[in-house]
């Protein structure tokens, strides 16, 4: 049984602890890896992932099953990170080095990945997480629209200035083949 | 507990089975905490989504009044004239999404039990 059907199951018996907790071993790494990418900082998407949680359980009985449940816990996750980088605007560094430090055990990227991020940490920020949502998670449009609360077209345009800024920080380091197989 | 590690990602981020535990355990850890602070969710949704709105009103309305001796909040979402207005109309301008989660837990349980009226 795949584990959304596993959820649903749970769910739909009224058993929310076990969909939460189902929901919880699915998708744990996913949604700390999401908020990873938006705050930039280990405690900080701990504390998203956290406060994110209490809002799936309060709000797990009122879910209308017109989604994944791991779309659905998806969207709470970047609103909390969102909602983190506004309160703590002050505390974000603005730099990847939490993640592509060579002491990090969550990374095993390659070099050209590094550089990937050191272009994506000079983007503002909703060119950078709307950038993400679309390349890591392969997200559409409509879907990042949604979740971020702005029209589609705003996310089109805020991806392609991202992809041409990454463009362009490739191309002054002479990376152009490797960066192909990239975006 | 059962573990589930992640495939290496687009992202580069690789989490071990040990981290993804710990971020299970992290997780479950916050809903136990909201659950000691909360009583735990019930689904109210399909009880509300079955009453027709004349019900919803006059249930309302008879909370309300069973209420009316106990002080309330100045943010309180359901005053005298809204309920009255929504008998009076058959029609609550609010969401029932919003409407159950706006409502105490034995607000909807009132609800609940009087659903067969």
């Amino acid at each position: 049984m795949s584990s959304e059907s596993t959820i649903r199951t749970a769910f739909d018996r009224g058993n929310f602890r076990l969909a939460f907790e189902a929901m919880a071993e699915a998708y744990a790494s996913d949604f700390f890896r999401t908020a990873l990418r938006i705050v930039l900082d280990h405690d900080a998407a701990n504390d998203v992932v956290q406060e994110a949680s209490i809002k799936m359980w309060q709000k797990l009985p009122l879910f209308r099953g017109d989604s994944m449940f791991k779309t659905w816990g998806y969207r709470i996750v970047v609103n909390e990170a969102l909602t983190h980088l506004r309160k703590n605007r002050r505390f974000v560094s603005g730099d990847f080095s939490d993640l592509i430090a060579p002491s990090s055990p969550l990374y095993n990227g390659d070099d050209i990945l590094e550089e990937l991020y050191r272009a994506m940490a000079t983007l503002p920020d909703k060119q950078r997480i709307t950038f993400q949502l679309r390349y890591f998670d392969d997200n559409a449009y409509a879907d990042i629209a949604a979740t971020l609360n702005r029209s589609e077209g705003a996310c089109k345009a805020n991806y392609h200035h991202a992809v041409n800024k990454i463009k362009k920080h490739f191309k002054e380091l002479n990376l152009t083949g490797p960066f192909a197989s990239i975006l | 507990m059962k573990t589930q590690p992640t495939a290496p990602n687009k992202d580069g981020i690789t989490i071990s089975p040990i981290d993804h535990d710990g971020y299970v355990a992290a997780m479950m850890t916050a809903m136990d905490q909201s659950r000691a602070q909360h009583a735990a969710p019930l689904s109210f949704w399909p009880i509300v989504k079955s009453l027709s709105p004349y019900a919803i009103a006059a249930s309302l309305v008879l909370v309300v009044s069973l209420n009316r001796e106990t002080p309330h909040s100045q943010d309180e979402l359901m005053t005298d004239e809204i309920a009255w207005e929504a008998v009076e109309s058959g029609f609550i301008d609010i969401n029932l999404e919003d409407l159950t989660a706006s409502l105490t837990q034995d607000d909807l349980l009132y609800l609940n039990n009087k659903s067969n009226f």
